[in-house]
């Protein structure tokens, strides 16, 4: 996945599925669906995507695994992206809000932390760059309190990214760079990438292409 | 651009991802910023197709604003008007979202334009 062969990735999450299936796993069958929902999402077959979020039913009591990030304990953490790119923003937003509450109640700052970085996406695509702020803050705030710097700067290139998105070039553009070292160097290199280029892209809609 | 250039290649190569709509669009834009209409349709419509086949509502509207952008630049806005009609009327929400104002914005200055342009049979 991290490679970008999404293709691969998804085929592995078939082969998962089955073997789950065949052994009547109820665990391995739960995290099939949110390896298929992802891979779906990453080659573009969205509503595949959202068929197995919608089916998706973590067992909480299963997932035991405190240590570092775990998809199961946030199972809604995906489905504002996958609800924005179907074209349902206002849900997108309300699934977003959901993940939050649902990584608060989690009570493990990795969680919380990916769960802010990914809702600012859904926020930057709807054009809500106070929120996306708004975020960057809390997350520098929060990431900081628990030494985690990687997500600090990612907080910091969240920043960035508002700033170009409000016109200033430069000063973003600088940010964003100058941090991408830090958050790369401390195993965030994929979220930090595809969170800034993606909050980066702004609405280019908007401007005279002729 | 180079590196735009290499991210599309490398999606390609590793057989898509849901970034390359958006990938595409982005260098269709900057084509068009730099005089290339040609090519900046051909990745414009390209993205538009991917998207299409991904089912991504949001990207569509994304690549058809940018499309009409296009065609209003060389005065020939009518084929894009109503592929971004068609678009914009498939969302039933986000109408206060920043992709639809401006898809919205943009209807309502090519319908205006259309009404004070003469016909061609009356040219």
């Amino acid at each position: 996945m991290r490679a970008g062969k999404f293709r691969d990735t998804l085929a592995l999450a078939e082969r998962a599925w089955t073997v789950a299936e065949e052994i009547a796993d109820p665990v391995g069958l739960s995290a099939a669906h949110r390896l298929l929902s992802t891979s779906h999402r990453l080659v573009g077959n969205q509503p595949e995507a959202l068929s197995h979020l919608e089916t998706w039913q973590p067992r909480p009591s299963h997932i035991t695994d405190t240590s570092a990030f775990n998809a199961g304990r946030v199972p809604r953490i995906g489905r504002g992206r996958v609800l924005w790119l179907l074209g349902f923003p206002d849900q997108a937003v309300e699934a977003a809000r959901k993940a939050d509450e649902e990584a608060a109640s989690v009570q493990s700052p990795v969680p919380v932390c990916i769960v802010t970085i990914w809702g600012a996406n859904v926020f930057g695509w709807i054009g809500d760059w106070d929120t996306v702020e708004e975020r960057a803050d809390r997350l520098i705030a929060y990431a900081s309190k628990y030494s985690l710097a990687p997500h600090v700067a990612v907080g910091h290139g969240m920043k960035g990214a508002v700033l170009i998105n409000r016109g200033e070039i430069e000063p973003g553009v600088e940010i964003v760079t100058g941090v991408a070292g830090e958050a790369e160097g401390g195993s965030l290199r994929t979220l930090y990438r595809r969170v800034v280029s993606g909050l980066g892209r702004r609405p280019w809609s908007e401007r005279p292409t002729g | 651009m180079t590196a735009l250039d290499d991210t599309i290649a490398i999606a390609n190569a590793n057989g898509g991802s849901l970034d390359l709509p958006e990938l595409l669009r982005t260098r269709g834009t900057l084509l068009a910023q730099a005089g290339d209409a040609a090519a900046a349709e051909e990745n414009l419509r390209s993205s538009l197709a991917l998207a299409r086949s991904h089912s991504a509502l949001s990207l569509q509207l994304r690549t058809t604003t940018s499309l009409a952008r296009l065609k209003i630049g060389q005065g020939d806005p009518a084929e894009a008007h109503a592929t971004l009609a068609e678009t914009y009327g498939r969302f039933t929400e986000g109408f206060d979202t920043a992709d639809l104002r401006a898809a919205k914005g943009l209807l309502s200055e090519m319908s205006a334009a259309s009404i004070s342009m003469p016909k061609l049979s009356s040219a």
